[in-house]
């Protein structure tokens, strides 16, 4: 039986190259070279302890080589010049220690990230980034029929609007969000446009709300609508002349980064809130960096993140 | 075996970059032969690989495993010393006072152009310091120093303080080719599924559906014929049905572009992720044995 052992060809391989770690402390490496290196740290100690090194360094955590210097300095000082001092009563002068670096955030190991929270918090701010919604195409976007008024619901104004339908004009994180609008007792039918393409359609529901399914595509954007079917008659949502109902899902690499810091880093609201609003998640934002600010409220720079995302 | 040509060749080439790498290392008489014995080894694996592409530069090849050997070599006997080197290495690929040039024969050297390849600097404090350290020791623009000589060099200053004296016994590589595995009982295989089944999903998938003995046959065929694991084991490790499983077994082993297909990733990324599978199972249940 020893051929099962040897056809899988266990055997001690290689340790990652100096340039695979390197990748992983820059957060530049793909996920293959990461997975690889950190499975084979949990079973080196070595190289554990070299990618912890190695790490520290490029975060500026590492404890600096003068003090090193510094402490073979001050042993020999102590042999040489207590003595002397015993005799001369003249005290020795204090060795400078090296001030400690200034607390600058950083370290996630990714140099994305780091870069991401360290602007946020030097400027104070952080921009979300220009959502150009487009608008459809009249000859093949999704139609939208001139309808009767609709109500908003108990105590709602009437008229055709929008407003009250979500998401709307927003970028959201799931490939499959739950789509709601204004209760009216009817049924309805929801349809998701990619462009000229439905992608997905509900069945007739009688709940104001629906969750799409099959998953959409990320990166994409979306327009939705809703026909609303009261007796007879086919209305829409929204009906012109409010615009279409558009949303975008995040992008793959952003939701897996998103993904990645919320699974290494679950109680870092900051680094959280930076990603956030970078990849135009605002409501999630502002949440988090207001969380923060209340976590941190001697900081100034942390109420005005929170504000510079509302 | 290696052919009489080849051997004297690898030869050749490692025997010079351990005198040019170990120059100012005292090391034990036999470490040289064990470096050579162990880069000879790797080689032949290598050319004994059936899914691995053919060695175009063969000097350029032998050079590089046997850089690597010697790090591997160096890592353990100067683990503190190997630290530094990560160091210097990380500031010279940060900042663009300096250049670094790692030729195909092994050697790897640095220097401070005259004029500065572009605008990073490193910025936190051990870095900086480290820099400047370097920037002494380079005064002389567009001469260029060997890596090792400048960590060595710093190493003194600083008072890095490793064993210079180097044991072949520390030589911590693979003998994968080693003829005399010993006959393994159920109980270790089981052990060594166990470990498998703990792999990351990539690593073992790339294993598995690759894995073949010499004479070609499946090694999941030969893990259903043994009664190591069940067929239900069998599927939820390659993450297929049960009923599934048969008709799986019947296209393997996998050539390594369709499991590249498998799991999104390259040929090459399966080739690694197979290598870091090995690799771990060979650690883990040599720490149990």
């Amino acid at each position: 039986m020893s051929t099962i052992r040897q056809a899988l060809g266990v055997a001690h391989g290689e340790h990652p190259a100096f340039e695979q770690l390197e990748q992983v402390v820059d957060g530049t490496a793909d996920d293959v070279t990461r997975e690889i290196v950190e499975s084979h740290c949990q079973v080196c100690a070595q190289c554990a302890g070299e990618l912890r090194d190695l790490r520290e360094f490029a975060e500026g955590t590492s404890r600096s080589m003068w003090p090193r210097m510094l402490a073979a300095a001050a042993a020999v000082a102590a042999v040489v010049l207590i003595p002397a001092w015993i005799v001369l009563r003249e005290p020795p002068k204090p060795v400078p220690l090296p001030h400690p670096a200034p607390k600058v955030a950083e370290g996630y190991g990714r140099a994305d990230w780091d870069a991401a929270v360290r602007d946020a918090l030097q400027r104070g701010t952080v921009e979300l980034p220009q959502q150009h919604w487009p608008k459809p195409d009249p000859q093949r976007g999704p139609v939208v029929v001139v309808i009767p008024s609709v109500a908003e619901g108990p105590g709602g104004t009437g008229g055709t609007t929008a407003r009250a339908m979500t998401p709307v004009n927003v970028v959201i994180e799931t490939t499959t969000p739950i789509l709601s609008w204004p209760a009216i007792p009817a049924r309805y039918v929801v349809s998701v446009y990619d462009g000229p393409t439905r992608v997905a359609q509900s069945e007739l529901l009688k709940k104001p709300e629906w969750q799409v399914t099959p998953p959409l595509a990320r990166g994409r954007t979306y327009a939705w609508q809703v026909k609303v079917h009261r007796g007879a008659s086919v209305e829409q949502l929204p009906a012109p002349p409010a615009p279409p109902a558009m949303f975008q899902v995040l992008d793959t690499d952003s939701a897996t980064s998103l993904a990645d810091a919320r699974s290494r880093f679950p109680n870092d609201r900051l680094l959280r809130g930076v990603l956030e609003a970078r990849f135009g998640l605002q409501k999630e934002a502002a949440d988090d960096l207001r969380a923060y600010a209340v976590q941190h409220p001697e900081n100034k720079k942390a109420a005005a993140l929170a504000e510079s995302v509302q | 075996m290696l052919d009489e040509a080849l051997f004297s060749r690898a030869t050749a080439v490692i025997d010079s970059v351990v005198r040019r790498r170990c120059r100012t290392w005292r090391l034990a008489a036999d470490t040289p032969s064990e470096v050579r014995s162990e880069v000879l080894l790797r080689l032949m694996r290598r050319l004994r690989d059936r899914d691995s592409d053919p060695i175009e530069k063969l000097d350029e090849y032998v050079a590089g495993i046997t850089t690597r050997v010697i790090d591997d070599l160096i890592r353990t006997a100067l683990p503190e010393w190997t630290r530094l080197k990560h160091r210097v290495r990380y500031v010279l690929d940060h900042d663009d006072r300096f250049a670094m040039t790692i030729y195909a024969d092994g050697r790897a050297l640095c220097s401070v152009p005259a004029k500065p390849r572009g605008l990073r600097r490193v910025r936190n404090r051990a870095a900086s310091e480290l820099a400047k350290m370097m920037l002494e020791l380079l005064p002389h623009r567009e001469d260029e120093l060997a890596i090792d000589d400048i960590v060595s060099q710093i190493a003194t200053r600083i008072g890095v303080l490793d064993p210079v004296h180097v044991e072949p016994e520390l030589l911590t590589m693979g003998h994968a080719a080693d003829p005399g595995v010993p006959i393994e009982s159920m109980q270790s295989l089981l052990e060594l599924w166990r470990e498998i089944v703990e792999l990351p999903r990539r690593q073992r998938l790339a294993l598995l559906l690759n894995a073949r003995d010499a004479a070609g046959d499946s090694v999941m065929r030969m893990l259903i014929e043994s009664h190591v694991v069940s067929a239900r084991e069998l599927a939820m490790a390659v993450e297929v049905r049960e009923s599934d499983l048969e008709r799986l077994v019947a296209r393997l082993p996998m050539m390594d572009f369709a499991i590249a297909d498998w799991l999104q990733v390259t040929r090459q990324q399966v080739i690694n992720l197979r290598s870091a599978a090995r690799d771990r199972l060979a650690r883990r249940t040599s720490r149990k044995r």
